[in-house]
């Protein structure tokens, strides 16, 4: 199959590539990782001001109406950047997420505002014992005249800290486990009642965990029809994984590239180490590793939207599974092939390695996505 | 860190003192045990690196044991 960018396409990837080359070098990311706020509004601005956080809005809410591959074409350029700010979260997932509901006149004032780069929104979905679950939802909505009462705790929410509004899923009827009965409400960040834990993660973003301690919200707060909330949910995170594969094969084409460098220049034993055989191959192996973790991007950017539910999630699935693979081989080869300097703060290559390593763990691990892609191919 | 899942992705420096605690008010962020499990890992990356690499004892062994 032939894969290529239209021309369109490619001069997104190629504007990204150029603004983030020039305006978010490794120096800038070590600056804003170690800020306070862990993001930096000014190269948020930027991306705004380039049109890249109205790619996924509607053409209606001011955006471009774009999808899955020109988010691809655009990913690479933020995983090799390591870029911190809520891209993904916001400008991705929550964006694909209020998309579903643009009927809804708040959702799309929303999604304008976010199109301008004014507003960020962050999906607050997954729970402490949910692990990649997305229909365990614990969290209880309780109606009582026209508002809801929220109580609940939301695990690991990337970039909670940086948005004004959540998108928090609550269940409005049944059991943990059921997949019916779960309602999603717009919530303003500084609510009453809502406690967030912020901490970095192990990639030097920022995330939090979420208390919600009696938060009543108006009942015009909630998304979409009572109950019926989790498809739409679903469709969101799935568009975030295709995403991601994305982003984690810009990470992996830079770590190849910076290795080979490496074993280039590197003096042992009177020669370069890149002559060595055992390391030639060893770059082969990373190579055939990332080119496979390529094309399951590929594929998950075709797929990941598709209305086909169980073919959507198996070729997610796959994707997942064989990119995260992926990502640690490359990880953990590059160090090793780094030797002690690939462990270093100062060298991006650990930096990379540990984006890689979250990649790796984040919407479902290598094992969960082969258990599921196994068990779609069962039935 | 795939037994915790989404928990190992918090980097909490306080966590790796000796005799940490997680706030007692609210229900913990995630088992106590999860906290360090990542930054063991990308420590752990040393092992196949420091006093001399795996690949320099494989050398050593294919030269001075197999004799090759």
């Amino acid at each position: 199959m032939n894969f290529e960018f239209s021309d369109e396409q490619q001069q997104l990837q190629d504007t990204v590539d150029r603004y983030l080359t020039d305006r978010y070098s490794f120096e800038k990311f070590r600056a804003i990782n170690a800020s306070p706020s862990g993001w930096d509004k000014a190269a948020w601005a930027g991306l705004a001001e380039l049109g890249v956080l109205a790619l996924n809005v509607p053409v209606a809410q001011g955006g471009l109406g774009f999808g899955p591959l020109e988010t691809l074409s655009v990913m690479g350029a933020c995983g090799r950047s390591l870029l911190l700010e809520p891209f993904l979260s916001s400008a991705v997932i929550a964006t694909a997420l209020l998309r579903a509901f643009a009927d809804d006149a708040a959702a799309a004032e929303l999604l304008a505002r976010m199109a301008a780069g004014d507003a960020i929104a962050v999906l607050a979905h997954y729970e402490p014992d949910s692990r990649y679950e997305t229909q365990w939802v614990r969290t209880r909505a309780q109606k009582s005249g026209d508002s809801y009462r929220l109580d609940g705790h939301k695990a690991v929410v990337l970039h909670a800290g940086a948005a004004d509004s959540l998108l928090i899923s609550a269940r409005t009827s049944g059991e943990p486990s059921d997949a019916k009965g779960i309602s999603l409400f717009r919530v303003p960040r500084d609510a009453k009642g809502l406690v967030l834990d912020q901490y970095p993660t192990i990639d030097g973003r920022r995330a939090a965990d979420i208390y919600l301690e009696g938060v009543q919200i108006p009942e015009s707060s909630r998304l979409g029809v009572e109950g019926g909330a989790l498809p739409a949910i679903d469709a969101a995170l799935d568009i975030g994984l295709g995403a991601l594969c994305a982003e984690a094969v810009g990470v992996m084409q830079a770590l190849v590239d910076a290795t080979v460098a490496y074993v280039q220049s590197r003096q042992q034993f009177g020669t370069a180490i890149g002559r060595f055989q055992a390391l030639q191959h060893r770059i082969a192996d990373m190579l055939i590793h990332l080119e496979q973790a390529r094309s399951m991007s590929y594929l998950a950017a075709l797929r990941c939207s598709d209305q086909n539910v169980s073919e959507r999630r198996r070729a997610l699935s796959a994707a997942k599974a064989v990119v995260g693979q992926s990502c640690r081989f490359v990880a953990q080869q590059a160090v090793q092939l780094h030797g002690g300097m690939g462990m270093t703060d100062e060298l991006i290559v650990s930096h990379w390695f540990k984006r890689l390593t979250a990649a790796e763990l984040m919407f479902g691990d290598s094992d969960t996505h082969l258990q599921r892609y196994a068990a779609l191919t069962r039935s | 860190m795939g037994a915790v899942g989404p928990y190992a992705l918090p980097f909490r420096r306080e966590a790796m003192e000796a005799g940490w605690q997680p706030d007692p008010a609210r229900e913990a962020p995630g088992p106590k045990y999860a906290a360090t499990l990542a930054a063991a890992y990308m420590n752990q990356r040393k092992l196949s690196i420091f006093g001399g690499t795996n690949e320099i004892q494989k050398n050593i062994i294919s030269k001075m044991i197999v004799g090759l």
